[in-house]
């Protein structure tokens, strides 16, 4: 009698902890952990935050960053959920893995505020770049003289990628140029060193000098109208197509009018 | 009979005097002579880590409830968090340190990082730079954040606070020859100054809310009318917070 009792009264609290624990396993928020590209990341953390609110928190993100060629390696191994890259897919890059776009942005050649060329043509920025053309004073439009300083992005960078395919091609960017991080060192540079010259994402532009390229001013409207040359798409990459939370935010990017009018602060939204 | 007197004299108060202040400035010398200006060793001070900071609105973001920070230290900050009593949900992912002229600080950028939504973020310099990254003693870092929810939706005054990394360094004389060691690590938390978003009422629409309530459940005329004065006026203020 006493042992049934015993056992009745067991099978109840096991009873009670199930119901208690399987609705907190039921609501257990996804995760989408992201990590890549810096270029990326402002838009992707706005996105994040918007889609947070319109989902009414149905998600958690971890952000991370690193470079796009970071986040192409971790999405491919499976670190993260999905990879920011700001640089189209390269032949090196793993298989199985899809690169989604959701937006594009703009890539703009700057100088300092003291050396404001108007424009610059294709051959132009690649003699610079290249390090074939070493003085300002051999540069059209400038007024300074000087040794030229060319700041570049590091190695993982899908801006440095994309700056390479974009304006360089066939041409290789200068072995002697001052390689930076992220977007925002190469601003800083460029805010400090009267001599310098460098390319950065359209978001970055303050207190440096943005130079029209092909005769096209490095602007949003010029960008989102296709005008400007130097435009390039970014993406959320993913292993496979992209599957359960994250594949719905992918969506939510491309289509909900609230994404699109973050995505249109700065960067040329997916539609 | 004669006319002395047994006690001070003008002649003997004159000489105590002179005495009293001689004594005086012996002790007066010899508390200078053992002060530590003239001790003759070298004393080292450990200067305390003194960090400060600010917390106000970001009126230039597309998004509501976005507010900017800025943190900087007497010491070199090797990284930083932001921890705070309110759920964050979206941070500036690149943050620069700034000199006390409003200069950017050379390669002083750091990416911050985190999960959100969260109860802060953290930012590091870029890893494996040679020499470290890192906001100069004096500058500070300022960057952005926005929080999931209006910052007086709370049942406490909202709280924000930064904690850095810095160098800790331990000099040991006693070993020939001495040695240093140095290490980094975070120190304590330091309260952001944020009394320009001090909430004058927390939870208005909460109270809101329930001051209206009042006003059906009021019995007399007279209690009608007060519970109505004291609605609209909790509705004003839930309006203009």
């Amino acid at each position: 009698m006493k042992n049934s009792k015993g056992s009745v009264l067991g099978l109840f609290l096991i009873a009670c902890l199930a119901l208690v624990a399987l609705p907190g396993v039921a609501q257990a928020k996804p995760t989408i952990t992201i990590s890549g590209s810096t270029t990326v990341a402002p838009l992707a953390t706005q996105l994040a935050k918007g889609y947070i609110k319109s989902c009414k928190s149905c998600v958690k993100f971890k952000i991370l960053q690193g470079g796009s060629d970071i986040g192409v390696a971790d999405v491919a191994r499976g670190r993260v959920t999905l990879g920011m890259s700001s640089r189209i897919p390269k032949p090196s890059d793993p298989g199985g893995i899809v690169f989604n776009e959701i937006a594009k942005d703009a890539l703009c050649i700057a100088t300092h505020p003291s050396n404001p060329i108007a424009n610059m043509t294709q051959e132009q920025v690649q003699n610079v770049f290249s390090g074939d053309v070493r003085n300002w004073n051999l540069v059209p439009g400038s007024s300074k003289s000087g040794t030229i300083n060319v700041v570049v992005r590091t190695a993982a960078s899908g801006t440095q990628d994309a700056f390479d395919k974009i304006f360089m091609a066939p041409k290789k960017t200068f072995s002697g140029a001052t390689a930076k991080a992220s977007n925002g060192l190469i601003e800083q540079q460029l805010e400090r060193d009267p001599l310098a010259i460098g390319y950065l994402s359209l978001a970055f532009q303050k207190g440096v000098h943005i130079v029209s390229y092909k005769g096209v001013p490095c602007n949003l409207r010029a960008a989102k109208s296709g005008q400007y040359p130097g435009t390039r798409p970014l993406f959320l990459v993913s292993r496979g197509a992209p599957t359960g939370a994250a594949a719905k935010w992918i969506r939510w990017i491309r289509n909900n009018p609230r994404a699109l009018q973050i995505a249109a602060t700065s960067w040329v939204p997916f539609k | 009979m004669s006319n002395y007197s047994i006690g001070w004299g003008k002649r003997e108060g004159k000489h105590l005097l002179i005495f009293a202040l001689g004594l005086m400035l012996a002790v007066i010398g010899s508390f200078w002579a053992m002060s530590p200006a003239t001790a003759g060793a070298e004393d080292e001070e450990i200067v305390e880590l003194k960090c400060s900071g600010e917390v106000t609105t970001d009126d230039n973001s597309i998004f509501d409830d976005a507010y900017k920070f800025d943190f900087g230290c007497n010491q070199d900050v090797y990284a930083m968090s932001i921890v705070s009593n309110r759920e964050i949900d979206s941070f500036e992912t690149e943050v620069i340190a700034l000199q006390p002229d409003g200069e950017p600080g050379a390669n002083e950028d750091f990416f911050c990082v985190g999960a959100v939504p969260a109860f802060g973020f953290a930012c590091y310099g870029s890893p494996g730079k040679t020499p470290v990254t890192k906001a100069s003693a004096g500058n500070m870092i300022e960057g952005k954040f926005t929080l999931s929810a209006p910052v007086c939706d709370a049942n406490v005054q909202p709280k924000f606070m930064a904690v850095p990394m810095i160098e800790y360094q331990t000099i040991n004389d006693l070993a020939d020859p001495p040695t240093i060691r140095k290490w980094y690590g975070t120190a304590e938390p330091f309260v952001l100054d944020n009394s320009a978003i001090r909430c004058k009422v927390l939870n208005p629409k909460a109270k809101a809310k329930a001051a209206c309530a009042k006003v059906k459940k009021a019995k007399t005329r007279k209690a009608r009318a007060t519970a109505k004065r004291k609605c609209a006026k909790a509705r004003a203020l839930a309006q203009a917070s």
